[in-house]
């Protein structure tokens, strides 16, 4: 169901492993980053991969906020609410957000562009605030320099 | 186990063996531990924190169901440290709990109510908004109410590690978790889509739910537990036997239940037993006896119909005794089936009596060289070999005491089938995955010398290898268990008798044969042979008359059938339902379901156990024995006619010496009573060769392997003649409207 | 004295992640001289140098790896716990982002004295862009032969994993962790049996925080006694410090152990931002009881100081708070936390902390009363010592401790006086 060197990737990666259900989480990862959210299709393909039943798969699913069952849009705005962010104005930038966007947390923008989530701490707390859009790190944020980042995504 | 340690509990002094967990040492020493996630045989779980301890020289206190018992080990139970800890976890479990119980099916059954009411007082204050959930209906049997959900996990243990089917998992994180199947929660595949449970739908995971979060749909708000009389009886859908707690309110069906139950299966049961049973109170049920008038049936008085039917029997059997035959089922009870083989013998005196019925455990028993295993000791075996037989679907506690070897001591399980069945790719740590109907060639590698493998190995279309392993494992075991396949027939089932005397003696070796029916071996016992094919042949012929009880061959085994029965001069049925043989009755009698009546059924282990009446039969209905009393009532023939069960089971124990000593109150108290078998004596290897080597000849080398897997439910969800008339597998497995008429009305 | 560079002396360093420079800074030396060692030589070493788990507990590196029974015929594993996600905390992701061959080095060393042949470096998903950085320099080093067959000629095989999490605190906790990188959920695991017994796939295994192991290195370099005085007799070497929040520079600081909290915030920190007055400082991550300032200024930076003043080391995540901040929001924010991050797995932590969100709720919409701290109180010692894992204590010690020094912040949010009802006449 994945192009072959995707295909290949995974075969890689449940090689790597004394078990293969080692290679669950990272095969949903790499499901997800090709497909934008976890699919049925996904599922039912990595559990065949790895000798599961689906549930399996889905209670690995749901278990981590790094996956998504539904689409997410194309940047995934995730900005940090924890303390140390909090401390440093992160409930401001949020705030900022959803006016900007004109969305509320959890949703996705009408174009599908932007989807704004709130995310517990990112690591970044000794530059706070920070927010990450997909994978990348944004820190020590302001509103403006928020827009400058949004401004410039392609 | 091996060694004792001393410990202290609450300053009294106690033994156990050591490395067992202490809630079980507690518990089975009468202190009362109150839990949740903790039940017996599945792995330890730590979750629900109600059964915490104090164990001095422990910083904290500790779940007495992961704490392994240590010598000197000094525990506190009871102290006003840990009611307080309980009373806080019951806190938080009321918190978001719906405290519903006036709507509840579990209210009066339930552990958490039972725990808040021993706790006295708790404290809620819970001063905030509850989070309600939705409730799912999971399937057309279990529905799924998340905010009752105490999250102890029984049910996904029980799934995983008892049934082996691992439909259940944990869906989201935290205070969100629930438990569910597979897509619960997602919004593209939401129950509206229909259900999402794929399993075998034998409901344990509600059995063993100690709150309402799961809850059988077909019993939900039809009767408060009090409100419901339970009889204990024993289940009516396979050979295994298990004994099931049947709730009836009124005079009507309610729920079959096993919570805290002793007998052999425990609080197991599957599809068919839990909720295969309501046929009992279907209103297809037939309440009055029918006699044929052209093309129509006419309902009659008692008198009326077996006036009629002792005519045309000694009107028939005047000219020629054996031109009557009498066919049983092996779903009769013992008390029936003796009352039918009597009345065949002294009443009639033909020789043409038996069952309708494929199997040949006559033979077996005949040939027999080593005791029957009952389940329990199956649940302790080392080696098991398995030759034929799908279990899972059609011995689902046979398969499930199988999977317990495998799972709770490694057991090494050789399977032997023509089919890849679950037992053989889940369980089996060596499969032989065979040619249609070629077990006597396997069978024939164990006796015959290690030449002729490599021939013996292509005639059942197996690698050599996995032969030589198979006979290296089953002449090398000090202990075997052997299962047997109802398709194991013939010599073939004669030679898998002779088996254990021809290993060494010194060996232990047992059986379990697979028998089909609830009573097969019962009816075989009580003298009905499973000659009924033989004796079709003869319909029209030298049998002129038929009595057939408990059968519905037109269904089961087709045309041959109908036009043999056609060719009768009289045909008398006796049946729950009107069933496709019914309809060519020239009398029809209504007997009694097994729920109805007293008596017992010999099950697949030997075991005797009781059936018994959970409430009246509708209408008119007799049990089988009845009709056939009346019957030689009326015939002026004496058959020592006993006037009840327990009086024919008096004459069953004082004729038959495997039964000797079995008595009803000896049932009451130990639940399953086996028979003792009469070993016979080994025959000479080479005479079993060479009927093996006659058997060989008959394979089919040109047959293919099988490699379809059996789907879930090939034996669980095949709707029957009782099962057709249960309103919810007729939903869930059932025939079309249409499909269902033309079975019922052909 | 100000910051000491032992495990941050490479961070400016150009090209820093290449091996070519590590090795022109004397990388790798460790593990050839270890390969020479005993195992038991090296564990030793360790042990005596005090160097204590920088994960948060705390416990003796040394002591954890001399639990593995090496005699066990079963496959060893050491694993790196790179899931860092205590909130205040953000000091391993330089270590690996500047120097991932110091953790290489130290992991090789450890999977040496431990027997194992495998290990794994179990990194938080969000850190996905350091994946390929750790995974360019284990290339590297299996290039230049301090990983894979026969390292270094010494018969000793060795390799590692980069394996991501998926957005799970309690990973941190390393039973959680075995059980994500076994591919299933995150819920801790019942102990005993300890992963150094019974670990990854039923095998012994050493779970060690990255900062702890990037440390091994310099002691088996330089000798367990030189990194031992670098701190005190209890904590020994040097330890990172997240500072965050109110100071006017934040950063990632390496420090003595023992090195007084005051110097941080003031020197390191170069003071409090907008010279506001200091009012609380939560010193080891989230986890750990929240103190105030007159404590804050008798604290020092090693576990038995932290401890005087009714606090904990932790992970070593320092979030300083200035007069503006309202103790109760911070409270709030925290126990969201933890609530949002609870595996589900206990009732207590599972219910406890949905319920003191509730609570918390309420009084944020004004609608509290005195009696729902009391409530607040009860429901934390509910959970204490109660639930499966320590994350049930890590969600009700920073809101203990609040009440306890900030309960002047929690009663103003409290409703004033109750509506008096009047009968309509």
């Amino acid at each position: 169901m994945f192009s072959p060197e995707i295909e290949k990737k995974i075969d890689n990666t449940i090689e790597k492993y004394p078990h293969k259900r080692s290679a669950l989480l990272p095969l949903i990862h790499i499901a997800q980053n090709e497909q934008g959210h976890i699919t049925e299709e996904a599922i039912a393909y990595i559990a065949e991969r790895l000798d599961l039943v689906p549930v399996e798969v889905y209670e690995v699913a749901t278990f981590y906020s790094m996956y998504f069952l539904d689409p997410i849009g194309k940047y995934n705005l995730q900005v940090c609410r924890t303390i140390s962010c909090m401390l440093c104005g992160a409930y401001d930038l949020i705030e900022h957000l959803q006016n900007k966007l004109n969305i509320k947390i959890g949703q996705v923008t009408s174009d599908g562009r932007f989807r704004l989530t709130e995310v517990e701490c990112l690591g970044s707390c000794s530059t706070a605030p920070a927010m990450q859009i997909n994978f990348d790190y944004h820190e020590n944020l302001t509103p403006e320099k928020v827009d400058q980042i949004l401004a410039k995504l392609p | 186990m091996g060694d004792i340690v001393n410990l202290k509990i609450n300053g009294k002094d106690y033994q156990a063996p050591k490395g067992k967990l202490l809630i079980e040492v507690c518990l089975e020493n009468g202190i009362h531990v109150p839990n949740f996630c903790y039940y017996p045989d599945l792995t330890p779980q730590a979750a629900c924190r109600m059964c915490l301890v104090r164990i001095e020289k422990m910083h904290k206190l500790a779940t007495s169901c992961t704490v392994e018992v240590g010598e000197g080990m000094v525990v506190h139970t009871e102290t006003e440290e840990l009611l307080e800890a309980r009373k806080g976890m019951l806190d938080f479990i009321l918190g978001n709990h719906p405290l519903d119980c006036p709507v509840c099916d579990k209210g009066g059954q339930c552990e958490l109510q039972d725990m808040v009411f021993e706790h006295g007082t708790v404290y809620a204050h819970y001063n905030v908004k509850k989070q309600a959930t939705p409730e799912w209906r999971l399937s057309p049997f279990i529905a799924y109410d998340p905010q009752r959900c105490v999250r102890c996990y029984r049910c996904i243990r029980e799934c995983t590690e008892v049934m082996d089917v691992n439909a259940l998992g944990k869906i989201f994180r935290g205070t969100h978790e629930v438990i569910g199947p597979y897509g619960l929660g997602m919004d593209k595949r939401g129950m509206d889509k229909g259900y999402s449970l794929d399993c075998e739908q034998c409901g344990n995971c509600v059995e063993i739910c100690p709150v309402g979060a799961l809850l059988s749909v077909d019993s939900r708000f039809r009767s408060r537990p009090w409100d419901m009389k339970e009889t204990v009886t024993t289940c009516t859908h396979c050979g295994d036997g298990c004994q099931i707690n049947l709730g009836v309110r009124g005079n009507d069906y309610v729920r079959v239940a096993s919570k805290d139950m002793k007998g052999i299966n425990g609080e197991f049961l599957c599809v068919k037993g839990r909720y295969g049973c309501s046929f009992i109170s279907s209103q297809e049920r037939i309440t009055k006896p029918m006699i044929r008038r052209g093309d129509k049936f006419e309902e009659v008085s008692w008198e009326e119909a077996l006036r009629f039917t002792a005519n045309k029997l000694k009107e028939i059997s005047a000219k020629n005794k054996d031109s009557v035959a009498i066919l049983g089922s092996p779903r009769l009870t013992n008390e029936s089936s003796f009352t039918l083989r009597r009345f065949a013998e002294k009443g009639l005196g033909t020789s043409n009596f038996g069952q309708v019925a494929d199997s040949d455990w006559d033979r077996f028993f005949a040939n027999l060289t080593a005791p029957i295993a009952t389940h329990n000791q199956v649940k302790k075996a080392k080696n098991i070999l398995m030759i034929g037989g799908d279990a899972t679907e059609n011995h689902p506690l046979s398969a499930m005491v199988i999977r317990y070897a495998v799972r709770k001591h490694n057991a090494n399980l050789m399977v032997v089938n023509s089919r890849r069945t679950k037992i053989a790719r889940r369980q089996a740590k060596l499969f032989l995955h065979i040619r249609p109907e070629s077990e006597a060639a396997i069978v024939a590698a164990i006796f015959e010398s290690e030449s002729e493998l490599a021939r013996l190995a292509d005639l059942a279309k197996v690698k050599v290898e996995q032969l030589q392993k198979l006979r290296e494992k089953v002449l090398g075991s000090e202990e075997l268990t052997i299962v047997v396949g109802p398709e194991v027939q013939g010599a073939t089932l004669e030679a898998v008798a002779q088996l254990a005397g021809f290993l060494n003696k010194e060996r232990a070796v047992n059986y379990l044969p697979l028998a089909k029916y609830n009573n097969s071996i019962g009816s075989v016992d009580m003298g009905l042979k499973p000659n009924g094919h033989n004796l079709m042949k003869a319909f029209g012929s030298q049998i002129q008359a038929l009595y057939l009880a408990g059968s519905n061959p037109v269904e089961q085994y087709g045309k041959d059938w109908e036009n043999a029965l056609r060719k009768l001069s009289f045909l008398a049925v006796a049946e729950l339902f009107m069933t496709q043989t019914a309809r060519l009755a020239d009398v029809v009698f209504p007997v009694n379901s097994f729920a109805e009546q007293d008596g017992t059924f010999t099950n697949n282990a030997t075991q005797v156990q009781r059936v018994q009446r959970a409430l009246e039969g509708a209408g008119q209905v007799r049990p089988d024995w009845m009709v056939i009393n009346a019957l030689a009532r009326e015939m002026r023939v004496d058959i020592g006619a006993k006037g009840s069960s327990v009086s024919i089971f008096r004459d069953v124990t004082a004729e038959l010496a495997s039964y000797n000593g079995i008595t009803y109150e000896r049932i009451k108290k130990e639940s399953a009573v086996q028979t003792t078998r009469a070993l016979a004596q080994t025959k000479d290897s080479s005479i079993i060769c060479k009927d093996l080597a006659a058997e060989c000849s008959k394979i089919n080398t040109s047959a293919e392997l099988n490699k379809t897997n059996v789907a879930q439910g090939e034996g669980l969800f095949r709707i029957g003649t009782m099962t057709r008339h249960s309103p919810v597998m007729q939903e869930a497995f059932g025939e079309s409207k249409e499909e269902k008429a033309e079975t019922v009305n052909a | 004295m100000a910051e000491l560079k032992v495990l941050t002396a490479r961070f400016g360093t150009p090209n820093s992640t290449h091996i070519d420079t590590y090795l022109r800074d004397g990388g790798y030396k460790a593990l050839e001289k270890a390969l020479k060692m005993t195992q038991d030589d090296v564990i030793n070493e360790v042990k005596k140098s005090a160097l204590r788990g920088r994960g948060g507990a705390g416990f003796s590196a040394g002591v954890k790896w001399s639990f593995v029974p090496r005699q066990l015929n079963k496959p060893k594993y050491l694993v790196c716990n790179a899931d860092e996600s205590e909130p205040g905390t953000c000091k391993d992701r330089p270590l690996m982002e500047l120097d991932p061959h110091q953790l290489i080095e130290g992991m090789a060393i450890g999977s040496y004295a431990l027997g194992a042949n495998l290990s794994f470096i179990y990194i938080r998903g969000e850190y996905w862009y350091l994946i390929d950085i750790l995974e360019k320099a284990i290339q590297q080093a299996k290039d230049r032969g301090y990983l894979g067959k026969n390292i270094l000629g010494s018969g000793f095989d060795h390799n590692i994993i980069v394996h991501p999490g998926a957005g799970a605190y309690i990973c941190g906790e390393e039973t959680a962790l075995l059980n994500s990188l076994e591919g299933k959920r995150g819920h801790p695991r019942i102990k005993p049996p300890f992963p150094a017994v019974v670990g990854l796939y039923g095998c012994p295994t050493v779970v060690n925080n990255v900062e702890t192991l990037a440390a091994v290195p310099h002691i088996i370099n330089k000798g367990a006694d030189w990194y031992r005085e670098l701190g005190t007799e209890k904590s020994g070497g040097s330890k990172m410090f997240s500072l965050s929040g109110h100071v006017n520079k934040p950063g990632n600081y390496e420090v003595r152990m023992g090195y007084p909290l005051m110097d941080l915030i003031n020197i390191e920190g170069a003071g409090m931002r907008g010279g506001k007055k200091l009012k609380a400082v939560i010193v080891g991550g989230s986890s750990v009881p929240i103190i105030n300032a007159e404590a804050a200024a008798k604290c020092n930076l090693d576990y038995e100081s932290c401890q005087s003043v009714g606090t904990m080391l932790g992970s070593g995540g320092v979030i300083v708070m200035d007069e503006t901040v309202d103790i109760f929001e911070t409270t709030f924010n925290l126990i969201r936390f933890y609530n949002h991050e609870s595996c589900g797995w206990c009732t207590p932590c599972r219910e406890g902390t949905d319920w003191l969100l509730k609570i918390f709720k309420k009084i944020k919409a004004g609608m509290g009363e005195e009696s729902d701290l009391d409530l607040i109180l009860k429901l934390c010692v509910n959970i204490e010592g109660r639930s499966h894992c320590p994350l049930g204590e890590a969600a009700v010690w920073p809101i203990t401790s609040a009440l306890k020094h900030f309960s002047d912040d929690f009663k103003k949010h409290l409703r004033k006086s109750l509506p008096v009802l009047t009968m309509a006449k």
